[in-house]
């Protein structure tokens, strides 16, 4: 059976990359100030490839995705910045226009299967609700691909599971069921938000490798945000890591783990338990929080928590600058792995503090 | 095996609830002020009165009056008729038996009750989503003003100004009145509809529904606001489902639970309880029997109208539990479990 794919809604341009975010910012206009949750990030994805969007709780990787796809409530929300889906311009786009962007040519997973899908609805309507919406087919087609989809992520009896609630199912057959529905429209572009972090680890391997499988067979982009390097380790073609709503070191995956630049990428590859560790050696944290995101530091956004932060690091914001290696940018005054960044370290080692606590003094 | 083991449970609660129920309306109706025998012959002398009383069964004591009444066989009692027999009593004054006077006035205020719901939720249902789709707009506060304004109209006062310039003034509607419509029959087959009917019922059923409207709306406003900060909302956008898809589809049904109750327990309530509306347009429904009951102190039929809608209460109460099922398939086996 042919999967029909939804029409392209505006004339694409040729040879433009399928994402192209430049310089985009989302503020949150709250009480207590402007958030400034995702502040000048710029990113390309070509198709079929993976981007991995790596970072803590609240460094904007969920807000930056969201924001691409033009999901964000209006009201309070301050966009800027251009985003380009196939060389098409979405930020001036209305949300009754973006309907036909959302679930047939980019669609979305979310983070926790059990709240993702609606409790009072059947299985099967939700997958059919978005092929009935964006394809010309009728009910009973749209039916036999809901239960193509079902199969294709693997869900035993198809057939059956259609009239099932979501609550009858466990949660990694719910992902399963999010990804289908995702998958429904074949969009170009899937955007997946810590798919697999509200799963059981035996489960999350499966749900990734099932996104894998699809999306070769699909030639799919993945947009994959974690905060799990290792997740991301094996399966993104690039990675960028997220600070404080900006991406502070970009690269493809092999060289961000081999030429790691930044210190926070740093910290977070060391806070990755490895094998070869012995047992109950102690895991790698990184001291302190990420900053106020209402009114950040003004020098570098990590400094504050960085090992070999220096004076200047406190005071200058440092710009994302290229690597040795094209396609690798990072933001640092002292890069890890150069000599400048080895004696920063080593003079902060040897005074016994950074250049906050030494600041402070 | 569990769905018989519930309806069984069921069943004793609404026994219990019965029970309790009448105990307390025969307790209290004795309570009291005034005297059946002396509203009804209130020249007559006292032996005149002792004798009627004697007549009523009034001159026991009142545990065996209650026993009587509830039609539970004791020793001495010759040929037992009660609650339990499926007797309601009869009137005092005319003696005519109460179930009667049930069959005729039951189904008048069933169908005011129902259409003055069904206008409420026309109304609220729509505006709850609206004022929850545009939560702290100006829209949300034009109508929740408004609503509130409509809400804080007293009943009586809401009657009579539409009864005198609709009905008195305009001359577009009755005043007061009612005409058998298509419930009618089925309790008392010497009843006909009248396409009259709905005619005399716009009125008071407006002065009903204009209330509750304001409370519908805020019950289901509230709850739809958190629904649509459901994760399951993001997603059903992110699908490229409409708007109004998403509102009416996929956050109404998770959202009426609570708009559900309310409503549920209002009609309830609301059988025996319009009896400012009923008495000011003239509905021959419960409330006006109620009152009427009450004011010539009718204690075997006030007993059995309280019997009947307390029975009726319950029965509503069932029916929302029901609803809840459909409404929510967690429920289901939540309580298939219990």
């Amino acid at each position: 059976m042919t999967v029909p794919v939804a029409e392209p809604t505006a004339e694409p341009v040729p040879g433009a990359p399928l994402l192209e975010v430049t310089d985009l910012t989302t503020h949150f206009a709250t009480p207590g100030g402007i958030v400034r949750a995702v502040d000048g990030v710029s990113l390309t994805l070509e198709r079929g490839k993976t981007l991995g969007i790596v970072g803590e709780s609240g460094s904007g990787k969920t807000v930056l995705s969201r924001s691409i796809m033009g999901l964000l409530p209006k009201r309070g929300t301050i966009r800027g910045g251009s985003v380009r889906f196939d060389g098409v311009e979405l930020m001036t786009r209305s949300p009754k226009e973006m309907r036909d962007f959302w679930g047939a040519r980019m669609a979305m997973i979310f983070q926790d299967p059990m709240t993702s899908l609606n409790p009072v609805m059947k299985i099967g309507k939700q997958i059919t609700e978005s092929i009935r919406h964006h394809l010309d087919v009728d009910r009973e087609y749209a039916t036999e691909l809901a239960v193509n989809l079902l199969r294709s992520v693997r869900i035993p009896e198809p057939e059956r599971r259609l009239r099932d609630y979501p609550h009858q199912l466990s949660g990694g057959m719910r992902q399963r069921v999010c990804i289908a529905v995702a998958l429904a429209c074949g969009p170009a572009l899937l955007f997946a938000d810590e798919p697999t972090t509200a799963l059981d680890v035996t489960v999350q391997a499966q749900v990734l490798d099932l996104m894998a499988a699809q999306q070769r067979e699909r030639f799919m982009a993945i947009v994959l945000i974690t905060h799990d390097l290792g997740v991301v380790a094996g399966r993104a073609d690039e990675i960028a890591v997220m600070y404080a709503g900006r991406i502070v070191e970009k690269a493809p995956t092999s060289v961000l783990f081999t030429q790691t630049r930044m210190p926070y990428t740093k910290a977070l590859l060391s806070s990755i338990p490895k094998l070869e560790h012995p047992s109950h050696s102690r895991l790698a944290t990184i001291p302190g929080r990420p900053p106020n995101l209402v009114a950040p530091p003004a020098g570098c956004k990590f400094a504050p928590r960085c090992a070999q932060a220096q004076p200047r690091c406190l005071e200058e914001d440092p710009p994302l600058v290229p690597g040795v290696v094209p396609g690798h940018e990072y933001r640092c005054w002292f890069p890890v792995g150069t000599p400048e960044g080895d004696d920063a370290l080593a003079r902060n080692q040897a005074a016994g503090t950074t250049a906050i606590a030494g600041g402070a003094a | 095996m569990a769905a018989l083991r519930l309806i069984a449970r069921r069943f004793l609660q609404l026994a219990v609830v019965l029970l309790l129920v009448t105990f307390f309306t025969f307790s209290l109706v004795r309570l009291l002020p005034g005297d059946p025998a002396k509203t009804i012959i209130p020249f007559g002398s006292d032996q005149q009165r002792a004798a009627l009383a004697k007549d009523l069964g009034l001159d026991k004591p009142f545990l065996q009056q209650y026993v009587n009444y509830l039609g539970i066989p004791v020793i001495k009692s010759e040929g037992t008729t009660g609650l339990l027999q499926g007797n309601l009593g009869r009137k005092y004054s005319t003696n005519q038996p109460v179930g009667e006077l049930i069959k005729q006035s039951l189904p008048v205020s069933i169908q005011l009750v129902i259409y003055a719901q069904l206008v409420a939720l026309a109304l609220a249902i729509p505006l709850g989503v609206l004022t929850a789709y545009r939560a702290g707009t100006r829209t949300d506060r034009a109508v929740n003003t408004t609503a509130f304004g409509f809400l804080a109209l007293p009943n009586f006062v809401l009657a009579l100004l539409l009864s005198y310039v609709i009905g008195a003034r305009l001359k577009w509607l009755p005043t007061a009145g009612y005409e058998p419509g298509w419930l009618d029959p089925l309790f008392d087959s010497a009843r006909t509809p009248s396409v009259e009917h709905l005619k005399y019922m716009v009125l008071p059923v407006i002065t009903l529904a204009v209330g509750q409207v304001a409370i519908y709306m805020r019950l289901l406003r509230s709850d739809m606001i958190a629904t649509l900060q459901e994760n399951f909302i993001t997603m059903a956008k992110a699908k490229g489902v409409p708007n109004r898809r998403i509102l009416f589809r996929h956050a109404l049904r998770p959202s009426s639970l609570t708009l559900l109750t309310v409503a549920g327990l209002n009609v309830g309530t609301l059988i025996g309880g319009a009896i400012v509306v009923e008495v000011i347009f003239g509905i021959p429904g419960m409330g006006t029997q109620i009152a009427t009951a009450i004011a010539a102190r009718e204690y075997v039929e006030l007993q059995s109208y309280i019997f009947v809608l307390a029975f009726i209460f319950v029965l509503i109460n069932f029916v929302v539990d029901f609803c809840y099922i459909l409404l929510d398939p967690r429920i289901r086996r939540a309580r298939a479990d219990a």
